[in-house]
């Protein structure tokens, strides 16, 4: 009953300081899941949703600051998988002393599951010319608190003077918001300047408009869209603010994206079904065999005939 | 007929495509684009109403949730979503609301009133 009640008090601390995460801005951690549901896991699936949902909303909202970095860990490891070296970013991601990573088995760090793999990998690479190439995997680190940074890795054998060792390098793609950055490491005076309740209104009447916009383009793939004034009636907002707002969020404009939707879901019914070329055209929406044709070669440098012969 | 993948489970019966998640698992994008290849092979060409199952399914990533709602309505009439009110409910309300899938999409705890919400779409 005691054990039972630490383990409850753990996991509650482990969610409070996920949230304090949260509220610092950092997005980029997932608490793990367990696999009963009860209602603090159901908590922690939420937490889980949301953080990846503010994450999402906060990059587009302020798409023209935030940029899309690859942060990358460096690893080295003794033939044990005990810590030999690190890079600095792992004491800023996980929360640790260096004396408490150096010569510390990896197991430590990283899931059950991620050790298990990892242990298995190391059996793979221990077997002479082991030739064929290696894909990157899912790998889960625990920050000092509990919760997972969940990234894709490389696992290598490397040789030295001194011997072999394994290099493990993992990645992980993440939005970086220089203004957020900004703002936290400097927030006595630039208090004033955070989003006014006015300024939040006007971010999230602008996400549900384009919320709107982008749906209504997902659900219209089979056919071309109404001129920019019918558009804008149907979604709301102004035809210029709509182009802008859609460019800016989206990366391209309205015409063109929907043009890529269209070709993108062509190009998954000629690879994965046995469909006539001639239907998935008229399905995706172009008025004759030629334009889609010429569109798709244009778009993937291959005919679609030659897609489904792939 | 009856086709199982490392995810899920598929058959079609009565003209609706049952799809069933495996227990406690976690769908990353690279799970969902699989799940969504094999399931549009499955159906090759013919488009269906879907009922999915989410009761047993531990998590579905951000990446993965807005994949499903976009390239994984190809190929899909309707989409009914088996939940329980805990657990699941929650990845299936923010999935609707929040991915926005496009097709129609509803979820629902009771399985007979899934099938009605889908044969509603029968003509």
């Amino acid at each position: 009953m005691t054990m039972k009640t630490d383990a409850y008090r753990k996991r509650v601390l482990q969610i409070l300081d996920f949230i304090t995460e949260i509220t610092l801005g950092n997005y980029a951690y997932q608490l793990d899941l367990k696999n009963h549901k009860d209602n603090l896991e159901e908590i922690v699936l939420s937490l889980n949703l949301m953080v990846e949902e503010i994450d999402t909303a906060v990059h587009q909202i302020d798409h023209e600051r935030s940029s899309e970095v690859l942060e990358n860990m460096i690893l080295c490891l003794d033939l044990n998988l005990c810590i030999t070296a690190f890079s600095s970013n792992f004491q800023r991601i996980l929360n640790y002393d260096q004396k408490e990573v150096l010569g510390k088995s990896i197991s430590i760090f990283i899931s059950e599951q991620s050790s298990t793999y990892l242990e298995a990998e190391k059996g793979a690479q221990s077997l002479e010319n082991r030739e064929e190439d290696q894909y990157p995997f899912r790998l889960e680190f625990i920050h000092k608190s509990g919760y997972l940074w969940i990234c894709y890795a490389y696992f290598h054998k490397a040789q030295t003077e001194q011997g072999s060792l394994y290099c493990l390098s993992a990645f992980k793609s993440i939005q970086r918001n220089q203004r957020i950055i900004n703002y936290l490491k400097d927030r006595t005076d630039d208090r004033e300047r955070y989003p006014s309740e006015y300024r939040s209104l006007l971010l999230q009447d602008k996400r549900k408009i384009l919320r709107k916009l982008h749906a209504y383009i997902m659900a219209n793939l089979n056919t071309s869209l109404p001129s920019m004034s019918i558009l804008a009636r149907t979604v709301g907002g102004s035809e210029s603010k709509l182009k802008s707002m859609f460019k800016e969020a989206y990366g391209d404009t309205i015409f063109k994206y929907h043009k890529r939707k269209r070709l993108e879901k062509s190009s998954i019914l000629l690879r994965d079904t046995t469909l006539p070329i001639g239907q998935i055209a008229e399905n995706c929406g172009f008025v004759s065999f030629s334009h889609f044709t010429r569109s798709f070669k244009k778009e993937y440098g291959i005919s679609p005939s030659k897609i489904r012969k792939f | 007929m009856f086709k199982s993948e490392d995810y899920v489970h598929f058959w079609i019966d009565d003209d609706i495509l049952h799809v069933v998640y495996k227990p406690n698992t976690v769908i990353d994008l690279k799970a969902a684009e699989s799940i969504v290849r094999d399931r549009i092979r499955f159906q090759n060409g013919r488009p269906f109403l879907i009922l999915c199952d989410l009761r047993q399914l531990k998590t579905v990533t951000k990446p993965a949730r807005d994949y499903l709602a976009m390239q994984g309505s190809n190929m899909a009439l309707a989409v009914a979503l088996i939940v329980e009110k805990s657990y699941s409910g929650k990845i299936s309300k923010i999935f609707i609301n929040t991915s926005q899938p496009s097709v129609p999409t509803r979820e629902f705890t009771e399985i007979s009133k899934a099938l009605d919400f889908l044969n509603s779409y029968l003509e």
